[in-house]
């Protein structure tokens, strides 16, 4: 069997409380800022957006594409 | 370890075993009849033949692993599995992290003197009632003031709440404070009234994703040995000794992600995202409840999911092993309480 690495999303002393919305969606823009900084092609980027990944729930990242593409997404990009 | 928690949860009716017969097929039909009985004779008959079977997630893996693996897996989708609610139950379910064996050791020391003042109280009270009495005492003594038992009144009662309210926030602390790095991040979203669970810590863009739901298995569908209302479709698989951050939230109305045996309740509440982190130290089926009301459904299926199936071998790699001890004080000593228990079996 292959070994297999565990990873997520570190504990973020940002965030130290039971409250991880913020967390969620600080790494959400941080990728995209990120992307916005390094280019789309950047490997850089890929972390944030495995924690992103990793914390938010599927739907909200879905909403917030959605938001994105139509130019109201609410947070600073 | 399944078995370990078993024996250990069934322990007071150990003494009936060694009257049982000693052949396990003779409990198959036993435990075929009464389903919720019999798991400790087949327990005890494993523990005699197989003893290497107790340490699955050890060092002491043996090379047919595999077999064992399937014939627990069939043991214990049939027997009732015991971290969940027996009838009758007073106290709390069996500890399976430092958490929850943190809060039950809480419980027994606020116990301490919880019965220290009732027996005192009791006793004052119970005394003052058998001498008013107009014959033995007629005359009542009439105490207005007494400087030294007000002192005594005053101080005492206030420092009682001190030895309470010491362990309590300390054992409260330990159990926000996320200090070590989780090795996985589980999501689990509240619907009505099933459960979602995401495992997105692979996911390489945001389609992908690895997402199901957990149904309650309904009140007339379960199979022999299922827990009624308890037992889901799909459960959670996650790795034992590892540390956890499950994620809780809803996508309709608040909901609660409740696992009584890992010490965790946590609220769902909608647009918010909180997070628990647990460290399972055996292996198991462990079983939980919605507990907030979320409508007409949360009372019939009422256990939309929780379900940790924990098997150390398939999961657990030897890179997590290291980062598996809690790092505050009291939760090392209640994990020490929890390993040593298991060790006992
Ligand atoms: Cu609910």
């Amino acid at each position: 069997m292959a070994e297999i690495e565990l990873k997520t999303a570190p504990a973020d002393f940002r965030f130290p409380t039971t409250n991880q919305t913020r967390h969620c969606f600080t790494r959400y823009i941080e990728f995209h800022r990120c992307l916005a900084a390094k280019g789309e092609e950047s490997d850089e980027c890929v972390r944030f957006a495995k924690y992103y990944r990793s914390l938010c729930p599927g739907e909200w990242i879905e909403r917030w594409n959605e938001q994105r593409e139509n130019g109201s997404f609410p947070g600073p990009l | 370890m399944f078995l370990v928690a078993s024996l250990y949860f069934t322990r007071p009716k150990l003494d009936l075993a060694p009257a049982m017969p000693k052949d396990s097929h003779a409990f198959l039909g036993f435990w075929l009849v009464k389903p919720t009985q019999p798991a400790i004779p087949v327990f005890l008959n494993w523990e005699s033949k197989n003893k290497s079977l107790f340490f699955l997630g050890g060092a002491e893996q043996s090379k047919n692993e595999p077999n064992q693996m399937i014939v627990l897996e069939w043991l214990f989708l049939t027997i009732a599995p015991c971290d969940a609610a027996e009838p009758w139950q007073l106290g709390s379910q069996d500890a399976a992290t430092p958490m929850m064996q943190g809060i039950i050791d809480l419980h027994h020391d606020i116990f301490f003197f919880l019965i220290l003042i009732l027996v005192f109280v009791s006793r004052i009270l119970v005394r003052a009632l058998w001498h008013f009495h107009y014959q033995k005492n007629p005359i009542p003594q009439r105490i207005v003031h007494g400087t030294t038992i007000e002192i005594l009144r005053t101080i005492f009662p206030s420092i009682i709440p001190m030895f309470i309210a010491i362990p309590s926030f300390a054992l409260l602390y330990s159990m926000d404070e996320v200090v070590v790095d989780p090795a996985i991040t589980i999501k689990a979203i509240g619907h009505q009234w099933y459960r979602t669970y995401e495992y997105s810590d692979y996911n390489c863009s945001d389609e992908q994703s690895l997402t199901f739901d957990s149904y309650t298995i309904p009140e007339d569908d379960p199979e022999l040995g299922q827990s009624r209302l308890l037992e889901v479709d799909n459960r959670v698989v996650v790795p034992a000794k590892t540390h956890l951050r499950i994620i809780v939230t809803p996508a309709d109305v608040p909901h609660s992600w409740v696992v009584p045996s890992s010490g965790v309740k946590c609220d769902a509440v909608p647009g918010r995202l909180n997070q628990t982190s647990i460290l399972v130290q055996r292996e198991g089926v462990y079983y939980g409840q919605c507990s907030e009301i979320c409508g007409t459904n949360h009372a019939f299926t009422r256990a939309p999911g929780n379900i940790g199936r924990l098997l150390s071998p398939l999961w657990l790699s030897r890179t997590t092993q290291g980062a598996s001890h809690p790092r505050s004080k009291l939760l090392q000593r209640a994990a020490g309480a929890v390993w040593s228990r298991g060790a006992r079996q």
